[in-house]
């Protein structure tokens, strides 16, 4: 199987506090990960790391081959925890600056999309709810082709309604070539469609298995594991 | 469908399609759903449903044809055999039971008869 | 670089509609004042012309400019509004690079009014003449402005850059942005001098003194090609400095 990402010692510290310790990791194309961790492990930084929102680093992490430059930019597709889109735009108008920026956008997708998670051409980004904001970003991340999904908390602070249509949304956008890697803390929401998980906690890696060895090799639940693996961290 | 937490889901799935074959739903040579299909509709991982249908296919339960699809066994042979298994399975499971229960193999036949009658209630 | 452009100016349609509408605002005032509406009464024109059509409108302008500047130029580090910006294969050169250029729309829109307000000021209704001055001197006044605010716009940008790049996770981030913009400013202050000095030997030189004409073009002696040759060393900073900002968002970011 190939790796799309490869992490070798990758250190990352704010000022007096390590956020991620020499950590190193692979992750394989088609696969689905979850990055669990609690609060303040490192999730975050690693993610933004690997999308290019922070470049100042040291270690070595090469996505598709490549080091984290403009270029990968171009295949990496980032969902942030916090809202990022320009909050003039309407939703039209977010279609066509995915559409602008990035190659791998299917217009037609983002549209279905749209639809179904019942956002009008003519909404504007700042006067959306939160619910319908992530449901915005979600669309317009998954509209992508992307190599790498990077999805940060996706589930954080939405209504019921809003977690179903992403959670069938993410489900019904996986594709063979592309990798996943999904921070959140509500496991339970995309258990079944988790196929490795990533523990980390304090900006070191604890474990990295794939669900259904851990499964086979402990008969527990991923939410019973994650007690088990941070009841001491 | 609704999954144990702490078995392998593709496990899960696999007895899930062998118990659709059992009750007929899944008819002989019928086709399929498609991986994608399949994972949509249980909402999991692709990859599970991949890992599936491979473990269906090297045990006979399943076969493929290249750009066509995934369909059900055409033997009638292997269709009985998968219905044993899940008879097989429920009785023992019950005998088991009962076992537990302190039943004789003789009282275990009277208390069944009994039931099949309507003689047992609930409550 | 179109396609950011269009959104860099899209993002700040109302303060373009704003200073198109000043701009309109301002053209007739010129004209009904070069057209003497106000009478001759000295005392009223020249307090009315000065204050209420030069001086305060000037100001206005100033804050109008500075505001755009810096909404355009950081209101993507500043919140996280729009930070998707930077997960976009764009380098960073090319980024800053659109934003100055927006700027410059807004640069243009100010400095053009601002020299029509001025000519109020210099001279109310008195004459008949819509501009004072010449086009090229004209030209030239803007180049001077436009180029002269980019530089110190650059200056300010890369100080207030370190802040969400090298210098992110410091604790006086702000007071160690603030040195490095003083010392960047008595840099560039040294340099100008200098370089005035230079020009200034340059051109005093008596083997120098002649004029050269190249069509439309006429230097006389050289200190306007002096003066030229400024702008294009001022051109060649903003480029650096546009070039290095770009590097610190590429390698160094922070956000």
């Amino acid at each position: 199987m190939d790796n799309i990402v490869t992490i070798r010692q990758l250190q990352k510290n704010f000022g007096s506090t390590n956020a991620l310790n020499s950590i190193n990791l692979t992750l394989e194309k088609g696969k689905v990960y979850g990055l669990l961790g609690p609060n303040a492990s490192g999730k975050t930084t690693l993610l933004k790391i690997l999308a290019g929102l922070i470049s100042n680093y040291s270690g070595e992490i090469l996505i598709d081959g490549l080091k984290p430059s403009t270029k990968t930019k171009s295949i990496v597709a980032y969902l942030p925890d916090r809202s990022d889109l320009h909050s003039w735009m309407t939703v039209r108008e977010t279609i066509e600056y995915y559409q602008d920026f990035f190659e791998d956008f299917d217009v037609q997708k983002a549209k279905k999309t749209m639809e179904f998670m019942d956002l009008n051409d003519n909404d504007v980004v700042e006067k959306l709810s939160k619910g319908m904001k992530a449901r915005l970003k979600l669309a317009l991340t998954l509209a992508r082709d992307a190599k790498l999904y990077l999805l940060d908390e996706p589930f954080d602070g939405i209504d019921i309604k809003t977690r179903e249509k992403l959670i069938e949304t993410i489900i019904n956008s996986q594709r063979d070539e592309s990798c996943m890697l999904i921070s959140t803390h509500h496991v339970n929401y995309v258990e079944y469609l988790l196929e490795a998980l990533v523990f980390l906690s304090k900006g070191h890696i604890l474990l990295k298995k794939n669900v259904e060895q851990l499964k086979e090799e402990n008969n527990k639940s991923i939410v019973e594991m994650y007690m088990e693996v941070f009841a001491n961290a | 469908m609704k999954f144990k937490d702490n078995m392998p889901i593709y496990l899960q799935i696999i007895d899930h399609v062998k118990l659709k074959i059992a009750t007929g739903e899944y008819k002989r040579a019928e086709k399929l759903e498609s991986v994608r299909d399949m994972a949509q509709k249980l909402r999991v991982n692709h990859n599970t449903i991949a890992k599936t249908y491979q473990f269906l296919e090297k045990d006979g339960i399943i076969f493929s044809k290249k750009g066509v699809g995934s369909f059900i066994t055409e033997s009638e042979e292997m269709i009985s055999r998968i219905r044993e298994e899940r008879i097989f399975f429920k009785i023992s499971t019950f005998v088991n039971d009962l076992r537990v229960l302190g039943y004789s193999d003789k009282k275990m036949i009277e208390e069944l008869e009994k039931f099949l009658k309507g003689e047992i209630q609930n409550g | 670089m179109l396609k950011l452009l269009k959104y860099e100016l899209k993002s700040n349609k109302k303060l373009l509609i704003l200073g198109a509408v000043m701009f309109f605002i301002f053209v007739m005032m010129r004209i009904a004042l070069t057209g003497d509406i106000f009478g001759r009464a000295n005392g009223f024109n020249l307090v009315i012309s000065t204050v209420f059509f030069g001086g305060l409108p000037i100001i206005g302008l100033v804050i109008y400019f500075l505001y755009a500047t810096y909404k355009i130029m950081w209101s993507e580090f500043s919140r996280h509004e729009g930070r998707v910006s930077f997960t976009t294969p764009i380098s960073g050169f090319t980024f800053v690079s659109s934003k100055l250029l927006t700027v410059l729309v807004f640069a243009i829109i100010a400095f053009v009014i601002q020299l029509i307000l001025v000519q109020n000021i210099m001279s109310p209704g008195i004459t008949s003449n819509f501009f004072i001055l010449s086009p090229t001197s004209f030209i030239s006044q803007i180049l001077e402005q436009v180029t002269g605010s980019f530089k110190h716009i650059l200056i300010i940008f890369i100080s207030a850059l370190f802040t969400k790049t090298m210098a992110a996770n410091v604790k006086l981030k702000k007071s160690l942005a603030f040195i490095i913009f003083i010392t960047l400013h008595i840099v560039h202050d040294l340099f100008a001098r200098v370089l005035l000095i230079f020009v200034d030997a340059v051109t005093n030189f008596p083997l120098f003194n002649w004029t050269f004409q190249a069509g439309p073009i006429q230097l006389q002696n050289l200190t306007e090609a002096g003066m030229y040759f400024g702008y294009l060393v001022d051109i060649i900073l903003i480029v650096a400095m546009t070039f290095l900002s770009g590097i610190l968002i590429d390698k160094k970011l922070n956000l």
